[in-house]
């Protein structure tokens, strides 16, 4: 019985502390779809491609989301024209640049002396993820099209896109089909339709999300993380990285407990710094809101691989500088 | 071939109005339930700053549920007055139909949408239906009063680790390097040393007159609140080390035996929820077996700070020493997590 109700508790607090962001981050795209113009973005944007995909990965800076609620502004804006591989760049770097997360990750890491350093390494694996991600979105999004997309998140204007996921209330004269102005109230009708059908949309597969990272983290015990990774600090790496995947945590919370580690090697660290944010358990199923499996996948792997890539490039040069990374 | 069908809510009047009126009642209690939760104080397992941002949640949700029931009460009577779904915007959404042909992938215009196929909303209410059955499983919750405000007893012990002891030869080890601050005979030759070590702490050493083994016993301060926060932070830090040590502090947290002279003391760190849990324990060692006492009790300790290295470990510990067993006694209980 302690175990349902230990199961119960930690799903209500992924839930409810997710909850006021998923609303703020479909009040934002509710506001977006209504009030935003199409291809209004395009046109502030750089015609290259990487400064493109840079800037995206940067919008954090301006536009401070947590994962959850990033995804409901991302599909909006991909609606409105943002290109993908820039929506991409700020899907998978927003929730770690921006100011809210550097500075609690510096907080967590302030008294072991290592503040600087892994704020500094988090922000930088993250960037180079994320353009390096979008970059290659961008070549399979020139191959497969919007085929990529969940017709939901199929920008205006395409093809294959739905016109409007809720009604535009008011747009339409009903005896002489044409279109009438729309009142304040239309629009606002509008923004609530549109935003109460993405808090259904998303809040849905966030709850079955924490169902399943609830069940994991029953399972999952600090105490043998840590021990592990005392022992075999490269596999550590790996094993974070699953661990953030599973553990499922908001990117403002996840240094304290990485941080809580005390025995680690900075670079399993950055490896669960890095990789929650990006990918966990109810990230994927809140993806299939946006994104087709052949998507999903590229953005697993790329994620993945890069981020034990340049964990292991910490891990060696932190080695051959005859440093662990541990505070002392 | 492919029979039209228009998409989303727009398959039939009835699918559409049945739709909007479960997403307003299931938003609607959704943001009821937050505001509640807020108001009867149960969001124990958030830490408070995430509170009030719950709160603002629900309250939003249900201004937008306000909103939109305004909306589709005229769409309504627009639809009854008119019976068209033009005249609710419906048809802004687009319909499949032989005519359609949607491209799928720009490099093969041959392949055109599937009409049946799952784009991503479903064209029957099952899958409305479920979303919302999903959705009203926390709302659940909150009407049976669930979930608890703090972990089982099992599980916070089992967080709380199972840490070896340190061993109860630790008081002589640090009176090795320890200076003599004063030094008195007693009547019958006995002497009494007031010692200090290096790390702050007192000692008094009572050495028998027959030249038998010192008796070594702590001085103990008066003593003020600390948090375990501090301390633990404090073990990563050798200036905040410095500072703390010899001071004497007072703690109170959840009670698990270690050894008959050693215990720990233990609370929670949350950050955000309770997923992201972490214990904080501090260990104390106190001079005599100590009797009474039952893991998870609630524990007030008062003894001397000492960052102590674990065996094989260069990482630091933080440690109560403690002069007197009376001054370990139980306590009222406390919230689990340290604010």
């Amino acid at each position: 019985m302690s175990e349902i109700l230990d199961f119960l508790l930690l799903f209500s607090s992924i839930l409810w502390e997710a909850m006021p962001f998923i609303v703020l981050g479909a009040v934002v795209a509710g506001i977006l779809e209504e009030f935003l113009p199409q291809q209004a973005i395009t046109r502030i944007l750089p015609k290259q491609v990487v400064p493109a995909i840079m800037m995206g990965a940067l919008l954090g800076l301006i536009f401070p989301m947590c994962e959850c609620g990033i995804l409901v502004v991302m599909r909006r804006l991909l609606r409105k024209g943002l290109p993908l591989s820039c929506c991409i760049a700020y899907m998978l770097a927003g929730p770690i640049i921006n100011l809210v997360v550097i500075f609690s990750t510096w907080i967590a890491f302030k008294d072991h002396k290592i503040g600087f350093e892994v704020v500094g390494l988090r922000v930088g694996m993250a960037f180079v993820i994320a353009c390096v991600t979008a970059t290659i979105v961008h070549f399979q999004y020139r191959r497969y099209g919007n085929a990529l997309l969940n017709p939901i998140a199929i920008p205006q204007g395409s093809p294959d896109a739905l016109e409007s996921p809720t009604p535009a209330t008011g747009t339409v004269d009903g005896t002489t089909g044409m279109p009438r102005p729309r009142t304040l109230f239309n629009r606002l009708g509008n923004v609530s339709a549109t935003a109460l059908h993405d808090f259904v949309d998303i809040t849905v597969f966030l709850i079955m999300g924490a169902v399943l990272a609830a069940l994991i983290k029953q399972q999952i015990g600090n105490e043998a993380i840590d021990s592990f990774s005392r022992d075999q600090p490269i596999l550590a790496i790996p094993a974070m990285m699953l661990t953030a995947v599973l553990m499922c945590l908001c990117s403002e919370a996840d240094a304290f407990v990485a941080a809580s580690f005390t025995n680690m090697h900075i670079s399993a660290k950055l490896a669960f710094l890095v990789m929650g944010p990006m990918i966990d358990i109810k990230l994927l199923l809140m993806y299939t809101r946006v994104f087709r499996p052949r998507l999903i996948v590229t953005i697993v792997v790329c994620v993945t691989i890069q981020v034990f890539l340049l964990s292991l490039l910490v891990y060696t040069l932190y080695e051959a500088s005859n440093w662990t990374g541990l505070s002392g | 071939m492919p029979l039209p069908h228009s998409h989303h809510h727009c398959g039939s009047p009835r699918d559409y109005f049945t739709e909007q009126l479960l997403t307003i009642l299931v938003c609607g209690l959704f943001g009821f339930a937050a505001i509640q939760m807020y108001r009867n104080g149960a969001l124990e397992f958030l830490a408070p700053q995430f509170r009030l941002p719950v709160l603002v949640g629900g309250a939003a949700i249900l201004l937008l549920v306000f909103i939109r029931a305004i909306a589709v009460w005229k769409e309504a009577g627009a639809y009854q007055a008119t019976g068209d779904m033009n005249a609710i915007g419906c048809g802004q959404d687009h319909t499949h139909d032989a005519n359609c042909n949607h491209t799928l992938y720009p490099e093969q215009p041959e392949v055109v949408a599937d009409p049946d196929a799952d784009d991503g909303h479903s064209h029957d209410m099952s899958w409305t239906f479920a979303r919302m059955l999903i959705l009203v499983f926390p709302v659940l919750l909150f009407f049976m009063g669930l979930p608890n405000a703090s972990l089982s007893k099992e599980r916070q012990l089992a967080m709380a680790g199972n840490d070896a002891a340190m061993g109860s030869e630790m008081l002589k080890d640090l009176a090795k390097d320890a200076v003599v601050v004063d030094e008195k005979t007693l009547d019958g030759g006995v002497i009494v040393r007031e010692l200090k070590t290096r790390t702050g702490l007192k000692i008094r050493e009572t050495i028998p007159s027959d030249g038998g083994e010192p008796k070594l016993e702590i001085i103990a301060g008066e003593g003020s609140q600390m948090r375990f926060n501090d301390l633990n932070d404090a073990a990563f830090d050798e200036r905040k080390r410095q500072s703390l040590e010899g001071q004497t502090a007072i703690l109170e947290g959840r009670f698990k035996r270690l050894a008959d002279k050693e215990f720990s003391l233990f609370r929670f760190k949350m950050t955000c929820c309770a997923a992201d849990t972490v214990p904080l324990k501090v260990r104390i060692i106190v001079p005599q077996a100590l009797g009474g006492f039952n893991d998870f009790d609630w524990v007030q300790a008062k003894g001397t700070i000492q960052f102590l290295q674990l065996p094989g470990q260069d990482r630091y510990v933080p440690v109560l020493l403690v002069a007197d067993i009376t001054d370990v006694r139980k306590t009222v209980a406390k919230n689990e997590y340290e604010q």
